[in-house]
């Protein structure tokens, strides 16, 4: 009954005006960064962080969440048929989607990718509905050290998944954590690493760093080589699956939206190793696997479900724990801050407006994701062929601008080209950005548990394998980084790298 | 590329041993009360340790390709030029003013980056700042710079 109530509670504020309109717009949004390749959902959510400061947090955040839910369906638009990925998630997708469009299948391509997005999308809201809240009730009994733990066990994860070698993803945390530490001590108010500027008291802005290392530094990425892109020339027919389409999918989709929960709920995992993890299990059950990667449908609806399931599981760590469990999160950690809100396990009993505001945002943002992505295809196909060298100053104005209203200050112009040449830098020696950033998010909140740790315990650094919980994060947190000593285990990652790298 | 992957881990190493010193400085505390410095210190030394196996790592590696074979083929000249560009656009903004400044990065981008016509270009770059203003200047509030310069004139 509590659910039903809550629920209606959270339809009672999805559905006023205001943020059925922020809804709109940020699927709208989120399908056209999906589809355009060269910006993704980390960039544009960066970019529209300063819209969310004149609204108000719910109505911020649900535009936020739509945005990066809006992207997984908009990015097999493109991966379909342009072959071109509009964003990672959907890499997977171009291996079976666009052999479907070659052989005049795009419609139902394009008809089950949507489809299967919004049925995993609504099993991940359902999901988020039953597991919140009791894993809020488990992590009220979380103390500093639990906390703390649970940041290592995030971090090593999302260090292990990166694409280039563990060390230097590792490095990218340590460079993240300290950038994190800028600016006051938030325990005794004393400046650090601030260099006397007046700009890095309040620490480095997380918008500069993320539009520099995701928006500035993909442009540069882009401008280096030539962009070219073949759009699929004939038109777009029968959207709607047939039968036999339906039959060979069903149990992908079921499938993938479960993986794909579950591994969005995990911190460091998300929409892009869900994708692939769903395809190579569908390709290992299959009866017919040798039609993967030639047209196989099922190679479409299982990644697509499960992208998006995992979109909707990654809030669960953010809403229960307060803890991000990937980029994209950690941004919207950055918006319920700048609202004056801490989401963790009392957000739903302080705000529960907000909580299952949001929540029900995302049952009525599923259902106009599909009602765009159907009749809307069109549009889309015209908006992609759009040349990238009219869209390329387009997005560094956005992203210029977008820096500067954050906080009116030239010295975050500055810091993202800084980073946008380093984030270029970064990609052409192997240096992930993501743990960078996740780390960048997590490092003061990461050093307020270790010290309030030590303090509570009396300097003991036992506290940390005394606590239950904190013990078995650490214990992951040790066999995922010794992991790759064993051969199989650094095999089978280098495997997951290669295939998220291509 | 074990020359390039050498640079990049020397560097980092740098960065690792400033935040050693910078830890250090402001004040490693104790256990029962760790101090400003205390986790800037320790993440400085598990950086130092992964930068160290990186660079031997990379020592260990063939000499492979040169350094520049990461940049051969491609038009890697566009990178500073859009870079001096985007800083220029940085200094000149709170002189100038938004509208200028930006009409003018927008021109340059659309003109020499990819050469399109004067025309487009010039269409592109005042479509661009006008959209620009409405979304920021307009409907989110942002207070754009209108240039120092221009209030000597009036």
């Amino acid at each position: 009954m509590d659910i039903l109530h809550n629920m209606a509670l959270g339809f009672s504020v999805a559905l006023q005006a205001t943020n059925l309109l922020y809804c709109f717009i940020g699927v709208f949004i989120g399908t056209l960064v999906g589809v355009l390749p060269g910006i993704g959902p980390v960039a544009a959510m960066s970019l529209l962080l300063p819209v969310t400061f004149n609204s108000s947090p719910e109505a911020g955040i649900i535009m936020l969440a739509g945005i990066y839910y809006g992207s997984m369906y908009g990015g097999s638009t493109t991966a379909i048929l342009v072959n071109i990925p509009g964003e990672a998630a959907s890499v997977v997708t171009t291996l079976d989607g666009y052999k479907m469009a070659q052989q005049g299948r795009a419609g139902p391509a394009l008809g089950i990718a949507a489809f299967g997005s919004f049925i995993a999308g609504t099993f991940a809201v359902i999901g988020l509905m039953i597991v919140a809240p009791a894993l809020a009730r488990l992590a009220v009994k979380f103390g500093p050290a639990e906390y703390f733990s649970l940041m290592i066990l995030g971090l090593s994860i999302v260090a292990y998944l990166s694409h280039g070698p563990l060390l230097k993803a590792l490095t990218m945390a340590c460079v993240g954590l300290v950038l994190g530490l800028v600016g006051l001590d938030s325990i005794n108010g004393s400046a650090r690493l601030t260099f006397n500027q007046l700009e890095l008291i309040d620490g480095v802005g997380l918008v500069p760093i993320v539009m520099g290392l995701f928006g500035v530094a993909e442009i540069f990425s882009n401008l280096e080589r030539k962009l070219t892109r073949e759009i699929f020339d004939t038109r777009v027919r029968g959207l709607l699956p047939s039968k036999q389409d339906w039959k060979e999918s069903g149990w992908p989709i079921a499938r993938g939206s479960v993986l794909g929960f579950l591994l969005g709920i995990l911190p460091g995992g998300g929409a892009v190793i869900s994708s692939f993890i769903s395809y190579a299990l569908e390709k290992r059950i299959s009866k017919t696997p040798e039609a993967f990667g030639k047209g196989a449908i099922a190679g479409v609806a299982g990644p697509e479900s499960a992208n998006n399931a995992a979109a909707g599981g990654g809030f669960i760590p953010l809403m229960t724990l307060g803890i991000p469990p990937n980029v994209v999160m950690a941004l919207l950690l950055g918006a319920f801050i700048v609202h004056g809100l801490q989401p963790g396990p009392l957000l739903m009993v302080q705000n529960p407006n907000i909580f299952w505001g949001i929540v029900a945002s995302m049952y009525i943002g599923n259902i106009m994701l599909l009602i765009l992505n159907l009749p809307l295809i069109g549009l889309w196909v015209q908006v992609l062929k759009i040349p990238y060298k009219i869209l390329f100053p387009m997005i560094l104005l956005f992203c210029l601008i977008g820096v500067y209203s954050t906080s009116s200050s030239i010295f975050d112009l500055y810091v993202m080209i800084g980073f946008g040449v380093l984030g270029y830098l970064m990609r052409k020696f192997e240096y992930e950005p993501a743990p960078l950033v996740l780390a960048f998010v997590l490092g003061q909140i990461m050093e307020n548990n270790l010290r309030k740790a030590l303090i509570i315990s009396n300097g003991e650094f036992s506290t940390f394998i005394e606590r239950p919980i904190s013990l078995v994060c650490l214990i992951l947190a040790a066999a995922i980084l010794l992991s790759p000593l064993l051969p199989k285990m650094r095999a089978r990652r280098k495997e997951l790298a290669v295939e998220e790298a291509n | 590329m074990r020359a390039g992957q050498a640079i990049a881990a020397a560097f980092w190493l740098a960065f690792a041993l400033g935040t050693i010193y910078a830890g250090r400085n402001l004040g490693l505390g104790s256990l029962h009360d760790p101090g400003s410095g205390f986790m800037i210190f320790w993440v400085g030394v598990a950086m130092a340790v992964l930068s160290l196996a990186t660079l031997i790592a990379s020592a260990r590696q063939p000499a492979g390709e040169a350094l520049g074979a990461l940049w051969t083929g491609l038009r890697w000249r566009v990178i500073p030029y859009v870079t001096v560009l985007l800083v220029l656009y940085a200094l000149l903004l709170p002189v100038l003013g938004f509208p200028l400044v930006t009409v003018l990065l927008m021109l340059l981008l659309f003109k020499t980056v990819e050469q399109q016509n004067l025309a487009v270009a010039i269409g592109g770059a005042l479509a661009s700042a006008g959209a620009a203003y409405l979304v920021f200047g307009r409907w989110l509030g942002t207070q754009l710079p209108s240039g120092t310069i221009w209030e000597m004139f009036s």
